[in-house]
């Protein structure tokens, strides 16, 4: 039997002492979640293209939730195992962490609702090759080196961090310095739910007038000096 | 006359037909690279989008971390019970088992963990992290009471903490009611009579001094295969002890008749009783010749 020890305090988390940076990496991680539950299929050409509905993709529709998961659950424990983590824990950064924890809780969700191998008509082919096999030829002319070498990580978690937050601020920015009509065409669009037909037809423009409406706007708004803190990397 | 559009309007056209599923995703090589680098802006923000949903309101901040805090707790209670259920296992009884006390949470009672040792029930009631286990137990005297009312069949209530090294303190049934203290005779409020340890300790401590572990009864016999029970067990001893409780009450007896037929027996009906102890042992014993046999001995007598 050991000796009984003694009681310490808890110890809080060092992300629980700056709550705006906490605010942020929930934030990052929110939309994550949804990037990887609600990601559109692979494009398919459709035969006919002017009837198409609506609303594309299925940006708004919960496809974990007929099984109980939801985003909300999903952000929720991808936050407590964050607050599980210690500095020793940290390759990078406490948002790249984030990041691929909510990556991997969402991915884990979609597999337990199986609806991971929906639609395996949308799927790649998948080709199997030895990791020892030659890759691309080299351009100067050198010998080709093996896959194993050149595979790369497939996403830089601090990028797609910062690549989420300007998206975040564009909605933000997008809510607040836009009149009805040019926010409903720019989110619509920019975020997939909507086409250039069915605002054309509820703001009576022409599809091209749409394209041209959603230019002009996102121009402005990447040229906003709030977005533009972002896009250099920093946070107002 | 034709108006020509601007390349960039072509490209974004193209790339929102692409969006739409009716057209290839197209390419940028045609671009100058002024148009290029506006034409990768778009395109680049167009794909950091996908999927999110600008509607969507996440929960707020405060909810998360109460919801974070549950889980957690939720995973150091599985891994308090794992713990006390290996050293339980290792000290006490290697079928000791903790589950989760589904009754008492459907009862909305405080218990989260039901242990199960060497036939004892032992609930489990966590209170805060970091907490001291007497200020805590005095606070908590209500919730255990109630344990202990909504399950009889429980013998004791572990409160304790969720800290990484977890303390808690065995409680009984009589911890949590006002008693009378000796030699004062003054009533005492409910106190922990059992020392704070390190939890799955306090446990093993307590399994083994209320249920001490007993040799299984045929231990000594099947020590050495070849020795039968009537080779363990000393029957004329036996016998010889039977008889002389029998002649003992007998010298007491009002009745003279049973007085002097109890107070007469002696060794013959000792070494009778132990040849039919032997064989009852042996398996070989025969009522009817006992009987018989018990006859003989009075007819001489």
């Amino acid at each position: 039997m050991s000796n009984p020890p003694t009681p310490r305090p808890a110890a809080r988390h060092p992300l629980e002492t700056d709550s705006a940076r906490l605010e942020s990496i929930v934030d990052v991680m929110w939309a994550q979640i949804h990037k990887v539950l609600h990601r559109p299929p692979p494009r398919r050409r459709r035969s006919g293209g002017s009837d198409v509905a609506g609303r594309i993709g299925e940006a708004s529709t919960d496809r974990v939730s007929g099984n109980g998961v939801s985003a909300d659950d999903v952000l929720a424990e991808a936050l407590a195992d964050l607050l599980q983590k210690s500095e020793a824990d940290v390759d990078t950064s406490w948002e790249a962490l984030a990041v691929g924890i909510a990556r991997n809780k969402a991915k884990g969700a979609l597999r337990e609702s199986e609806a991971w191998l929906h639609e395996t008509e949308n799927r790649p082919r998948l080709t199997v090759v030895s990791a020892d096999s030659p890759g691309r030829p080299d351009p100067g002319g050198g010998a080709a080196e093996p896959l194993l070498q050149v595979l790369e990580d497939p996403v830089d978690l601090d990028d797609e961090f910062t690549k989420t937050s300007q998206q975040l601020e564009l909605i933000r920015l997008a809510q607040d310095i836009l009149d009805e009509r040019d926010r409903t065409i720019f989110l619509g669009l920019h975020y997939e739910t909507r086409t250039r037909q069915s605002l054309a037809t509820q703001f009576d423009l022409t599809t091209p007038g749409v394209r041209h409406v959603y230019r002009i706007v996102a121009k402005r708004l990447y040229e906003h000096p709030r977005f533009q803190r972002y896009a250099e990397g920093g946070a107002p | 006359m034709t108006e020509l559009q601007d390349p960039v309007d072509e490209l974004l056209d193209a790339y929102f037909d692409y969006l739409e599923g009716v057209g290839e995703e197209p390419s940028l090589d045609h671009l100058t690279s002024e148009q290029r680098a506006e034409a990768e802006q778009l395109i680049s923000s167009l794909k950091a989008a996908q999927g999110m949903d600008p509607e969507a309101s996440r929960p707020s901040l405060a909810a998360l971390m109460a919801q974070a805090s549950a889980r957690r707790d939720a995973i150091s209670v599985e891994s308090l019970g794992a713990n006390i259920e290996t050293a339980l296992r290792r000290s006490a009884d290697p079928r000791a088992r903790v589950a989760g006390d589904v009754a008492a949470q459907a009862a909305g009672l405080a218990s989260a963990l039901v242990i199960y040792a060497r036939g004892l029930r032992i609930r489990v009631l966590v209170v805060d992290e970091g907490a001291d286990i007497d200020t805590a137990y005095a606070a908590s005297v209500p919730s255990i009471a109630a344990v202990f009312g909504a399950f009889p069949d429980s013998n004791a209530v572990l409160v304790t903490n969720l800290d990484p090294i977890p303390l808690g303190a065995i409680v009984d049934r009589d911890d949590v009611v006002t008693a009378i203290e000796t030699p004062s005779g003054r009533a005492r409020p409910p106190r922990i009579s059992r020392p704070v340890l390190h939890s799955p300790d306090a446990c093993a401590h307590y399994v083994t001094e209320t249920m001490p572990a007993f040799e299984p009864f045929e231990h000594l016999a099947s020590q050495r295969a070849a020795m039968s029970s009537a080779d363990v067990v000393d029957v004329d001893h036996i016998a010889a002890g039977a008889v002389e409780e029998i002649a003992a009450s007998g010298a007491r007896a009002r009745l003279a008749a049973k007085k002097d037929s109890w107070a007469s027996l002696g060794r013959p009906e000792a070494t009778l009783l132990a040849t039919a102890l032997r064989r009852a042992l042996a398996g070989e014993f025969d009522e009817t010749s006992f009987r018989q046999q018990v006859e003989e001995l009075v007819d001489v007598a």
